[in-house]
């Protein structure tokens, strides 16, 4: 079972000294890719916390507006994700191609609830007029919205809006790999697309795990 | 390739850590500590999971010391950004317009 000999062996590419080689300049490229999407959603984060320092009471109306409940879940969600997503990388180090796509549908699942949960958050607040930016006009139940609060729920907007993006590439490249594992492309001697699109995923569940305290519980 | 092969148990043990987290952070975020107090738990938490998520998952650990110092100097210069813009911010003096 761990063993999977129907497994393709694949020769890296010409301008490498050797497997090994390839998949250690692989991974830099992905942490330096890393290291821009840190940088970009710092940026916004930085720009978030000085905002909300200087205007706290407008920044803590608009955070009382969101349902800390249903951050939780999508916390929870992509908790679990980023562990079936790990656990396929593991499979792909031991040789078991099918367990590579068992792993990463489950990661596919966990992500799709984070997106459904995302969907009904966003739903709602277009249901009650709570748009980015100028298109800001509530009514309802948020008709009570001081107009202020526009700048907290253009942040709110930004800042999920390109995490929620990520989400859905992630789910892409995951995807790509599933296809792949399908295809028993992976072995101990080759999974450098599996630990990449893992190293992203990852990188997308962190950058929650900031957002979730920063938006629903400060 | 003789990469390190974190054993399951690991992976489910780093799991369950990240879940009790999210659900101190949540809990803390109920009791009142004041403003600051509460920013700076929750921030701290966050932390720690970040730290879990890169050293097990994203295997930061077993990694080269290359990968660890990109993800070091990215936080580094997010922190100078955060510095510099704050002590900036902060330290401005508004004048009322004479005319």
């Amino acid at each position: 079972m761990s063993t999977d000999s129907a497994t393709v062996t694949r020769k890296h590419a010409h301008h490498f000294k050797d497997g090994e080689h390839e998949f250690q300049s692989s991974i830099l490229g992905v942490w330096l890719f890393l290291s821009s999407e840190i940088l970009m959603f710092g940026a916004l984060i930085v720009g978030y916390i000085i905002y909300s320092g200087r205007y706290p009471e407008m920044f803590a109306e608009g955070a009382a507006f969101l349902d800390k409940r249903y951050g939780a879940v999508n916390t929870v969600a992509l908790l679990i994700s980023s562990w079936t997503m790990v656990m396929g990388v593991r499979a792909a180090q031991t040789n078991n191609n099918k367990a590579v796509v068992k792993w990463l549908l489950a990661t596919l699942f966990f992500a799709s609830i984070f997106m459904v949960i995302k969907y009904l958050e966003y739903s709602h607040k277009f249901h009650l007029g709570i748009y980015p930016g100028k298109f800001f006009a509530p009514v309802g139940e948020a008709a009570g919205l001081d107009a202020s609060t526009a700048l907290y729920f253009s942040f709110y907007f930004c800042l999920t809006g390109l995490h929620g993006l990520h989400v859905l590439f992630g789910m892409i490249g995951i995807l790509w790999v599933l296809l792949r594992a399908r295809k028993n492309e992976f072995s101990e001697n080759y999974y450098t697309p599996v630990e990449g699109v893992g190293l992203f995923w990852h990188l997308v569940d962190m950058v929650w795990i900031y957002l979730f305290p920063i938006l629903y519980l400060i | 390739m003789a990469h390190v092969i974190q054993s399951a148990q690991t992976y489910t043990k780093t799991l369950f850590i990240l879940l009790f987290l999210t659900v101190v952070t949540v809990a803390v975020s109920y009791v009142d500590l004041g403003q600051g107090a509460n920013t700076f738990v929750a921030l701290a938490v966050a932390s720690v999971k970040a730290y879990f998520v890169g050293a097990t998952f994203m295997n930061l650990k077993h990694s080269g010391p290359t990968n660890i110092a990109i993800f070091v100097v990215s936080v580094f210069f997010l922190a100078v950004l955060y510095i510099f813009s704050v002590a900036d911010i902060w330290t401005r003096v508004i004048h009322a317009p004479v005319l």
